[in-house]
């Protein structure tokens, strides 16, 4: 029998175990062996594994319509796209239903360059957006864009935090500034005070739209529904992914009021907006909610690096983060503690060489924080 | 003294660093190792596998 590995495109770094089974924070292999899954799958699972509210809106609306193109009204859709403007920033009007986090980047992107009628972009340096051809066109390594979509439309990069860059970079030719408020996959760095306040009166000033992108660090990851909350700034676009539909596939760009409607036919999406993963986003978020999981990620959050900090590792450069977005950068490569980390049943994930990343679901709890603080100090020590 | 960053010409202010350290380039996070120490050498860290972008 052909492993996975052998049957797939190539393209994945596999992790060696085969994961069959999800309950909450935790997560089994094929041999029964137990992890807590202190990555939810990059940030994916936020409410847990088979959540009991997505579990029965998934199992309600697969009886009543799986399919039906969002040229056709559906309830589903319409409580999905009003739940989402209620917990947004106020003055977000408008919403447009895909199908990943990369495709909410790229429905922004398009929607900025028409509707601006400019050509630049300002994105920056250590951040990313997705692998679509327009994300990936905003990946500041070029060995990551080189050939493939290096000439899509040109990006001017700045250093993720540096408003008098920013301010520099920024003209009347510029469509957009994009940003995530807290870069996660260039390693979980958080942005000087002030800088996203700056970021929004320079846009102003140029005329430029601020899109956000809250794929990693939205839907209650840091401690507010939105990170980009914790700065006071409203953006024009938000672009969410990831854990909105509870592991089932959806993007979404909520567009501000004052940018209008995205004109007839200018853009679409086959299942975006589909019945059955609306009904699981509507149970996810009634569920974030309900549990208040914005509140439990800033309270474990803070446990959580307080117990980081406290292991006192001379391995360990740095730990940061923001509610339960966590990363701790060693001095050498994470590669070898990740996998030992494994082995002991935790199952954290990578960023870049020396970065482990902490994103576990929202619903973990704190005596499982406690044992992953207690076996990393382990991991490190040995 | 080499502590210019080889992907975007960042200058790196590191200190007490190991020799073969990593040291992630504060400008555009390119992993850098510490190649040697007197000189110091910055080098792109070489990739041990593609683990990037999610």
């Amino acid at each position: 029998m052909l492993s996975e590995e052998q049957l797939e495109s190539g393209a994945v770094t596999k992790r060696g175990i085969e994961i069959v089974r999800g309950d909450g924070s935790r997560i089994w292999d094929s041999n029964g062996k137990e992890y807590i899954d202190m990555g939810a799958s990059y940030g994916v699972c936020n409410v847990g594994h088979c959540n009991p509210y997505v579990i029965e809106a998934v199992q309600k609306q697969l009886s009543e319509l799986i399919y039906v193109s969002s040229s056709y009204d559906n309830p589903a859709r319409r409580e999905l796209m009003e739940r989402l403007i209620e917990i947004s920033p106020s003055g977000m009007a408008r919403v447009f239903l895909c199908n990943s986090g990369t495709e909410a980047v790229e429905t922004a992107l398009k929607f900025t360059l028409k509707h601006t009628g400019r050509t630049k972009v300002v994105a920056a340096k250590r951040a990313f957006h997705g692998r679509t051809l327009g994300s990936l066109s905003m990946t500041f390594n070029p060995s990551h864009r080189e050939g493939v979509s290096d000439k899509l439309f040109p990006v001017d990069f700045v250093t993720f935090g540096n408003a008098g860059e920013l301010n520099d970079i920024v003209t009347e030719e510029t469509a957009a500034v994009v940003l995530e408020p807290i870069q996660g996959e260039g390693g979980v760095h958080l942005p000087p005070e002030g800088y996203f306040k700056e970021a929004r009166r320079i846009c102003d000033e140029k005329g430029a739209l601020l899109i956000v992108d809250e794929v990693q660090a939205g839907m209650c990851r840091t401690g507010k529904i939105f990170a980009i909350q914790h700065y006071e700034v409203t953006p024009d676009i938000i672009c969410i992914g990831k854990s909105i539909a509870g592991g089932l596939p959806m993007g979404a760009a909520i567009l501000h009021d004052k940018l209008g409607p995205m004109p007839k036919g200018s853009h679409g999406s086959t299942f975006g907006g589909n019945p059955l993963v609306c009904a699981a986003a509507n149970g996810a978020l009634r569920y974030m909610i309900d549990h208040d999981l914005s509140g439990r990620s800033e309270t474990l959050g803070k446990r959580f690096l307080e117990g980081l900090r406290g292991i006192g590792s001379m391995q360990v450069r740095e730990v940061r983060g923001m509610g339960l977005m966590i990363g701790v950068e060693l001095k050498t490569r994470s590669g070898p503690y990740l996998s030992a980390l494994l082995e002991k049943g935790i199952a954290a994930i990578p960023t870049g060489s020396t970065v482990i990343r902490f994103l576990p679901p929202l619903v973990v709890p704190g005596e499982e924080i406690d044992m992953t603080v207690k076996t990393f100090a382990e991991v490190l020590d040995g | 003294m080499n502590n210019e960053c080889p992907m975007c010409g960042c200058v790196l202010c590191y200190t007490n660093v190991e020799l073969n350290e990593l040291l992630p380039c504060p400008d555009c996070g390119s992993d850098l190792e510490v190649r040697s120490l007197d000189p110091f050498t910055l080098e792109m860290a070489p990739l041990e596998r593609e683990d990037w972008g999610e």
